[in-house]
Parts: C-alpha cells; structure tokens; sequence
C-alpha cells in the first residue's frame, strides 16, 4: 500500500487544462523525483496532492495517521515573524514534541542558517528563506514531504546538504516526493522518477532503470528529454540557431 | 565647499519645482478655504494647525532624501562623490522652497476670492511660508547635525535627547528625532506669530510682520548650510553607516512588539496571527485616524454633526476593513500559518477572531473625534462604519471589502471637506 496515492487527479485554470487524469503513487522509504518542463503542472499537481490546490476531480489518499509536509516553491513564510516564531506556531499547532526542535537545529546546522533564527523572515535572501521553510519541513518528522523545486536559490554546498538530509528522510522510512531540474541530484538522489507533459504522466523510470543511469547525468537527462518528446514537448535545441 | 560649489536653479529644475508646487497651491487653496469658513475669533488658533499641517511634508522630505537618498549603494557604486550629493541635496532644498511658494499663493487666490477676509487669509499666507520653509531649513540643519554625530561616532550627545533609542540600533537612532525636532523649531517663530496675531488688539500689518520673517528664514537658511557644511568631512562614513544599519533587520533587534491580549486571543494560531498584524501595523488604524483627527481640526465647528458623521463614517470603514481584508487575509500570513499547520477552519475562526478585535481602533477614533468637537455624530459614525466594515469582509472578497473601505473613506473625506468649504450650518 502507498504512503500517498492519487487517481484520475484533474485541475483546469479556465480553459487551461493542467492536469488531464494523473495517477502517482508513493512508498515509504522512497525518494521519487518530478520532472518537466515549466508549466508542465508540476507545482499544481504537488500543490493538490499537499491539499493547497483545489483538484476538479481525481482522488488522492493518505496513509491513515500520516503526516504530510508540502514546502511549495515559494517559502511558505509570514514577513515580520522570524524562524524561530515559524518553530513556536509548528511546534504548537502541529502537536509536535521535543524532537521537532532538534530536527529543526539540525536540518538547519546543515544548511548553514542558525545566526538568522531571529530575524524577521522579510529580511532573508530568497535562498536562506528556501532553508528556512525546508528546515521547518523537516523538522515535522513527516511521512510525506512534497517539495517543490527545493534546490532553487540554493548554494553548492546547501544543495548537497540538502540532498544529505533528504536522504537521512528516506532512511527513516518518509515518502519524498521532489519537483527538480536537476538530472546531477535527480541520479544522486531519487529511487523512481516520473516525467510530467501535456498534463500526463508520459514516463515512470522504476528503480531498476534508475540504478542504470548511476554516475551518468547525462543518459538520465537524454532519457528525460525523449520522454518529453514523446510526450509531446518541442524539444528547443532542435530549433534553429539564431542567426547573427 | 558646499557654499561655493551650491549652484544655481537651471530650468529644468524650476519646471520640477514647479510641477512640485502645484500641489503646494493645491493645499494652499483649501487650506485658505478652510481658514476662511472659520470663526474670526478662532482663526489664529486654525492658522497654527493648518500651518503644522501644511509643513509637515518638509521634515519628511528630509528624511527620506538627505541620511539614505533612492539608489544609494547605486550612486555610490557609480562613483557618487559626497560633494556631488551634498550639492544635490542643496538643489532638492531650493527646489522645495520654492515649491513651498506654492502655499501662499494658494492662499492668495483664496483671498482673491474673499476680499473682505484678505488681512486674516495674507496673515496665515505669512504663517504657512514661514511654517514650511522653517521646517524644511530646521530638519536639514537637525538632520545634517545628526548624521554628523553619526559619521564622527559622536551620539553620545544624542543619546538623552533620543531616549535610549528604543527603535533601532543607538547609532541612528538621532535620525529618528532630529528632522522632528527640526520641524518644531520651524514652527516656533509660527507660534510667536499667532500670538502677536491673536494678542493684539490692532495686529500688525504683514508688510511688518514680512520684515520680521526674513530674518527669521535667513537664521535658519544659515543654519542650514552650516549643518551640511559640518556633515561634509563626516558625509561618506555616515551615509555608509546608514546604508549598513538599513540592510540589517534593525527594527526587530531590539523591539518585537507583542499581540495584546484583546486582539490576539489564545492559542498559537491567534498568537501568530496577532503578531504578524502587530507588526505591520503598530498603531491600528493610524494613518486613517491622523487623517481624520487633522480634517476635524480643519472644519468649522458649526459645520458640526454632519461633517463629523462622514468623517466617522468614513474612519470606521476604514479602521474596520483595513483589519479585516488587508492585515488579516494577507496570502503570506495564511500560507505561513496553513505550513504551520493551522486547520482551514481554525484559521477562519482565528481570523474572525481577530477581526472582532479591530473594532476597538474604531472605537478609539470615535472617542477621539468626540473629544475634537462636542458632538455625537461622529461617534455614531465611526460605529456604523465599523460594523459596516465587519459585515462587508465577512460577505465580500477581501480584495472587495478593501476597496469599498477606500472609496467610503474618500467619499466620506470629500463630503467633510465640502462641509467645511461651503457655508453649511449657518456660519459665516
């Protein structure tokens, strides 16, 4: 049975079709990654699964008891609160234990964020409010953890940092599921990937296909690319070179 | 030096300056319109208001421009010199002066057309020349002084005056009280002016009170120009440390306001909202009161319960949906308090919760405009504006509730000013 799964999911915006019936599913103690390209649906799809996006039709379940964690691609923080504020509010609305701080002061060592716990999120760069709300994600202990293009705005070593925690998450037994461009991180990291285009999941790489791209980005991103073709997606380096 | 490299007006700065007076004529005029509906025993005593009024712009001005102008870390990056920018503070300076002429002409038209108050309405001309420039040459030289300290490391002597600083980091902190004590030394020949206005039984012409305000404003154009001419060693590491303490979250440092009780409510949910809307809005309804209050001040009293009502009116919804669809709905806060885990209908509730408590900003500003002018109306007003409020944001979008809070508000001052302009209520 799967952590997370969703059937037949549909969601127009007007006569914009998004997703035309999506069926995911996801294990625990697996790290699935979402790719396509932009606009493709990937933040409504994770944003539906994470109950932010109201789904036309479809059904998606969770796990009885399992808690879900969706940090979307815009860090979900107040301004003028702090992350130390953002800590408080989870910690208390969540019903979380002691262990919620030490996965928030850990997650947060990691990426390198601790001298910015008391202030005021506003004043944060764009990629230490990525930190914040991930460390916040991670901090809840989830069974699910949605995220939505976590890697953008992060540095180098935050980025293999993150990759670090993510997979101390799978080790736990969490159902990740993470939209990213990334074939380097996507090969590092993910046990199943799926390719998203025209609305349809047009590609499923399992984890057999995914151990056959180890230590090669590029086949894995070749791979990718003829999905989207199939799919439907013009490929942009096949158009012409603009003339100089 | 700043007095030998100060140049002159070119026309493109007088086009701006006079761009920059049209709405100094403006505010002349109904500010003329205001002192001529007025009681002629009460006319000094609005003439000192409206003057304050009037010259509260110039202080602001200089604080927005001289410690930290638009596009520093560009200018300076550009190659900016302190002389370049000390000169180009002194032709925004010019500039203002003369688009504060801007004031008394307005006034002038006024009297234009009401000849038989031209000696009231020439003398409050003389005031709000004097108020404006006043303030704008007082808060340079304040201001000047201030960032002088703060270039020279020398706050020290500012540290009584500021208070400790409660706002801030103590090195700027001067900033924060120097352009306002700049306006109030503006404001204190205004006051002597008044006086002998009002305590004479024969008030002197203004060809002679002219001839005592020139001097006056040469005392503080001197002042002025000494203030930048001591600013000028001092300029780039002040404005440098400016630039530092703005890029850090100073204002959090060292104050974090917390909900109060009857706004917030319990639970981490009302915590968290309480908190975000405390600080974005440190006094409820401020902006919307001050307006109000000065509008109050502006009427005559006999236009009396109506102009009092709108102007309630007008407040409350304001107050009311302010706090209702901008502070309470605002998307980052709920997506916050949604990722916080906050249940959709226990931020509903929460929300509400909060919205109840707005009503008592609203019922402050009835209270406050019942203590300007002994009526009732405006109390009612303010009231039925809240309550209006209240409904429409439980009713309408936020977005909705918002803009009808506006427009009423506009509405409401419209129908204020025009009370106070027109011979309502059978004054002369």
């Amino acid at each position: 049975m799967s952590r997370l799964g969703a059937r037949a999911v549909r969601k127009a915006f007007g006569r914009n079709e998004v997703l035309r019936g999506v069926d995911v599913d996801l294990h625990a103690g697996e790290v699935c990654f979402l790719l396509g390209v932009n606009g493709a649906g990937k933040s409504t799809l994770l944003g539906g699964l994470g109950g932010e996006v109201a789904l036309d039709a479809g059904v998606v379940k969770l796990e009885p008891d399992a808690r879900l964690v969706f940090v979307p691609q815009k860090p979900p923080l107040a301004p003028l609160l702090t992350p130390s504020e953002h800590l408080e509010a989870m910690v208390a609305l969540r019903g979380l234990g002691a262990e919620a701080r030490t996965r928030y002061a850990s997650a947060a060592e990691a990426l390198g964020i601790t001298r910015f716990f008391d202030a005021p999120a506003r004043t944060l760069s764009g990629g230490t409010q990525q930190k914040v709300a991930l460390s916040l994600g991670l901090s809840v202990g989830a069974d699910v953890l949605l995220l939505d293009e976590p890697w953008t705005g992060l540095d180098i070593l935050s980025a293999r940092a993150l990759r670090r925690l993510l997979q101390a998450e799978r080790d736990r037994g969490a159902a990740v599921l993470a939209a990213s461009h990334l074939p380097e991180t996507a090969v590092a990291l993910a046990d199943r990937a799926v390719v998203l285009a025209g609305g349809r999941i047009v590609a499923r790489l399992d984890p057999a296909r995914m151990q056959g791209f180890a230590g090669d980005p590029r086949a894995f991103e070749a791979a990718i690319v003829e999905a989207m073709v199939e799919g439907g997606v013009q490929d942009a380096a096949d158009a012409p070179a603009p003339q100089g | 030096m700043v007095r030998r490299s100060a140049p002159a007006l070119d026309a493109g700065a007088l086009t701006r300056a006079t761009w920059l007076g049209l709405p100094a004529l403006a505010a002349g005029a109904l500010a003329g319109l205001g002192l001529a509906a007025t009681e002629v025993g009460m006319r000094p005593d609005r003439a000192l208001v409206l003057t304050g009024l009037l010259a509260v712009p110039a202080p602001l001005l200089v604080l927005l421009w001289l410690p930290s102008p638009p596009n520093a870390p560009l200018r300076r990056a550009l190659g900016e010199t302190v002389e370049r920018r000390l000169r180009a503070t002194v032709r925004l300076l010019l500039r203002a002066l003369l688009a504060s002429l801007g004031l008394p002409l307005g006034i002038g038209m006024v009297a234009l057309l009401r000849p038989e108050q031209a000696a009231d309405l020439e003398r409050f001309a003389l005031c709000a020349l004097l108020g404006s420039a006043g303030a704008l040459l007082g808060g340079v030289a304040t201001t000047a002084w201030a960032l002088t300290a703060i270039g020279a490391a020398r706050t020290d002597r500012f540290e009584k005056l500021a208070g400790g600083g409660v706002y801030g980091p103590a090195l700027i902190a001067p900033l924060l009280y120097a352009p306002a004590i700049g306006y109030a030394a503006g404001m204190m020949p205004v006051g002597l002016l008044v006086a002998t206005w009002a305590g004479l039984p024969e008030p002197p012409g203004w060809q002679l009170l002219a001839r005592g305000v020139t001097p006056v404003l040469a005392v503080y154009a001197w002042l002025a120009l000494r203030g930048l001419r001591s600013l000028q060693p001092h300029a780039a590491t002040a404005w440098l440390r400016m630039e530092e303490a703005l890029a850090t979250p100073f204002a959090y440092d060292r104050s974090r306001p917390e909900p109060p009780s009857w706004l917030a409510g319990p639970g981490a949910l009302g915590q968290l909202l309480g908190r975000a809307w405390v600080r974005r809005h440190p006094l409820p309804a401020a902006a919307p009161l001050v307006t109000a209050l000065g509008l109050a001040l502006l009427l005559p009293r006999d236009a009396g319960d109506f102009a009092f009502a709108v102007i309630g009116v007008g407040v409350g919804a304001l107050a009311a949906t302010r706090g209702a669809a901008q502070a309470l709905r605002e998307p980052e806060v709920a997506a916050a308090a949604r990722f916080c885990g906050a249940d959709p209908g226990a931020l509903r509730s929460a929300e509400a919760r909060l919205g109840d408590g707005l009503a008592l900003p609203a019922l402050l500003a009835a209270l406050g405009l019942g203590w300007v002018g002994p009526v009732v109306a405006g109390p009612v007003g303010v009231l039925a504006g809240a309550l209006f409020g209240r409904v429409l944001s439980r009713h309408a979008g936020a977005a909705a509730t918002r803009n009808a809070g506006r427009a009423l508000f506009a509405a409401a001052t419209l129908a204020a000013l025009l009370a106070g302009a027109l011979p309502f209520g059978g004054h002369s």
